[in-house]
């Protein structure tokens, strides 16, 4: 009986269960939502596969019961992995992705004591045929109806020719109009083209470089072309994973745009810090940004469109994570002591005190004591009556 | 009521497990400082630290932006005050010179004197602040100036652009501590350098109008330079404001961030004490209540 129960006690810490017993004294275990453990002498096996929890019922099928779980140390591992943890992920990670978005559109439009003599992009279109705003590109969705220039200097330095301005209509313009706009417009000084892996090459000839300027479409940025981050995503949930410094800029610390070619005579000035004072706005500029929320059971979460500045939005998450783990912990502090108080009722009626085990060998010992002095008067009594002659 | 011993075992456990941790929280914040050392201690109070430190990181780089913006300000205005102090003797020169009694080898000398001044004042008009040309505009790396033949030049030539560099000394405030050095000197056929180069040739060729032309050009000059200086001065005083301002506000920050972070360690060192003597005491009474029992005394 006490090992039963102390294997009912031991199976409780790790999930809801219910349990009832039988008319002939066996067990019928259940989980917190009726499917049946153990039965008499039945029993029916738990196992874990890919993710999930399944429940295997008689006649062998088995059934995804995951989401019914709720209590236990179970149920709390499935809470953190189903549901904390991923919240915080998908915070994180649209942070890092509002980060690289913001800071690069910016950094796009600025030109660093270095040119370029050739670049490749950092984000790749699946279809380099399609418009750009569904082309694949990672940040597709960022793009607007606008146009870039792209400014070519002569082995001297010296701006050659006017500016190569591209024009950019979202839903209509492709990777490959781009590559011809820019091949037409460049007067053999550079050429574009798409690479295998679906990203803008561009390449300066003959002792050229180029560096490029006002970016009203977004299509630098997009296409990851004089960026300061790059960070693509495969899934939708890697930014905060990959984010990392443009490995130009890594390589070169001159690629950093601090300057704005001249828009209308494409001079870079060396001294020219307009495009970083422009950066040093970001802090406060206002992002459009998404707070997730997620539920164990429902296959997408919930979102919160949420507006302010990146800091606050990170501050928002610490807050977050702080006032969760101040509640988890009273919480724990709350239930261990009803925990304590319930084992403590039960302790009291099952467990052994040793003072008062003593007390009754003592008192059983006496009343065997004064039992025995029965039988030894009457034994007294009868050899007193035998002796009698 | 019956109390079994497990039950006043376990009691005795889980109150010295509470002490502990109480106790080992105490000479956290102690040993520290920080009354919040984890984020659960006060998420509420963390997330406006976390507004403090970035308002202080902010701050702190806008005194550096000052600091620098004093020093190209100071640099402008100590080569700018130079240059007026040229100009004044070159007027004084001028003036000399072209007095009737001066011969025709006495204003040769005074064009070598001249040609002197010429290039003191390139020199000042080519001043770097920390490797950086501040009358360059943004054009930074590049000297301003230059004449265009070396040893006898004609006109200067400008190779700096007309935006002159400027600070960020809050939020979307610029301050331009940089010139545009064709403002202040000219260049080509007008400025400062031409005026110096007329009369140059003006006394080489014993010019004696050439002369008195130059003296309206300089006191013309002069004013330019005078209205350049002052213009400095008043640039310098902004950001001597704008620094006492971010001074205070740094301080302000600073306190309200030590107010809400740090721990007061005369409470903080009360509280271990406090907790400890419980330890001390729950231990004690602990020990002694494990050790009765009934079978000790049968």
């Amino acid at each position: 009986m006490d090992k039963r129960n102390q294997l009912i006690t031991d199976l409780s810490e790790y999930m809801d269960i219910r349990y009832y017993e039988n008319d002939d004294g066996s067990l019928t275990v259940t989980t917190g939502r009726g499917y049946v453990l153990v039965t008499g002498s039945d029993y029916y096996e738990l196992s874990y596969d890919d993710g999930a929890i399944r429940w295997e019922s008689s006649g062998g099928a088995n059934r995804d019961i995951t989401d019914t779980i709720t209590g236990g140390k179970m149920g709390g591992w499935l809470d953190m992995r189903d549901e904390t943890i991923p919240e915080y992920e998908a915070d994180l990670n649209e942070l890092a992705k509002s980060l690289i978005w913001e800071v690069n559109r910016v950094h796009t439009q600025g030109a660093g004591t270095e040119r370029f003599t050739n670049v490749t992009g950092s984000y790749a279109v699946t279809n380099s045929a399609a418009a750009l705003d569904s082309s694949g590109l990672d940040f597709q969705d960022k793009i607007v109806d606008g146009s870039f220039q792209i400014w070519i200097y002569d082995s001297n330095g010296n701006v050659v020719g006017s500016a190569v301005s591209v024009n950019i209509d979202a839903d209509v313009t492709s990777l490959n109009n781009v590559v011809t706009s820019i091949n037409s417009q460049a007067g053999g000084n550079l050429t574009a083209s798409v690479n295998s892996a679906g990203k803008l090459v561009i390449q300066a000839l003959s002792g050229c470089t180029f560096a490029f300027a006002n970016d009203t479409s977004g299509a630098l940025a997009a296409l990851g072309i004089n960026t300061f981050f790059v960070g693509s995503s495969p899934t939708d949930h890697d930014y905060a994973r990959f984010i990392d410094v443009n490995s130009v800029i890594e390589q070169n610390k001159g690629f950093i745009a601090a300057a704005k070619a001249d828009s209308s005579t494409g001079v870079i000035a060396s001294g020219d810090n307009s495009n970083a004072l422009d950066m040093t706005d970001l802090p406060y500029t206002i992002v459009d940004m998404t707070r997730y929320h997620y539920e164990r059971g429902t296959s997408t979460p919930s979102q919160e469109s949420v507006s302010g500045t990146m800091e606050d939005y990170l501050h928002g998450l610490v807050g977050s994570v702080g006032i969760k783990s101040q509640s988890v912990s009273r919480s724990r502090e709350y239930t261990e002591v009803i925990v304590n108080q319930l084992e403590e009722s039960r302790d009291n009626i099952s467990a052994v005190s040793i003072d008062e085990e003593m007390t009754n060998i003592i008192k059983y010992q006496h009343a065997y004591t004064a039992a025995a002095k029965l039988i030894s008067t009457g034994d007294e009594m009868f050899r007193t009556l035998l002796e009698l002659k | 009521m019956r109390v079994a011993n497990k039950t006043m075992y376990d009691n005795i456990r889980i109150n010295l497990e509470r002490v502990t941790d109480e106790m080992v929280k105490a000479s956290n914040v102690v040993s520290s400082g920080k009354r919040i050392n984890k984020l659960s201690d006060d998420p509420i109070g963390l997330v406006t630290v976390l507004n403090l430190r970035s308002s202080l990181e902010n701050v702190q780089q806008l005194e550096r932006n000052i600091s620098m913006g004093k020093s190209w300000l100071r640099a402008g205005e100590s080569a700018l005050t130079q240059v007026n102090g040229i100009l004044t003797d070159t007027k004084a020169l001028c003036v000399e010179m072209a007095n009737s009694t001066k011969g025709a080898s006495e204003r040769a000398n005074a064009a070598v004197q001249v040609d002197g001044y010429l290039r003191q004042i390139l020199a000042l008009a080519n001043t770097q602040v920390g490797g950086r040309y501040i009358f360059s505009g943004t054009n930074t790396s590049t000297a301003p100036f230059r004449f265009d033949d070396e040893n006898s030049p004609t006109q200067a030539i400008y190779l700096g652009n007309h935006t002159p560099f400027s600070i960020r000394i809050g939020k979307g405030v610029d301050v331009e501590v940089g010139r545009d050095g064709e403002d202040i000197f000219g260049s080509g056929t007008t400025g400062i350098f031409k005026t110096l180069i007329d009369l140059k040739t003006a006394l080489e060729n014993n010019d004696v109008s050439g002369i008195q032309d130059a003296i309206g050009q300089l006191d013309m000059h002069l004013d330019t330079i005078g209205d350049v200086i002052s213009d400095a001065g008043i640039k310098e005083t902004q950001l001597e404001v704008k620094n006492s301002i971010i001074q205070e506000l740094k301080l302000n920050y600073q306190e309200r961030k030590s107010e809400l972070e740090d721990a007061d360690i005369a409470e903080a060192v009360m509280d271990l004490t406090a907790k400890q003597t419980a330890y001390k005491a729950a231990l004690a009474s602990s020990a002694k209540v494990m050790q009765l029992s009934l079978v000790d005394y049968l």
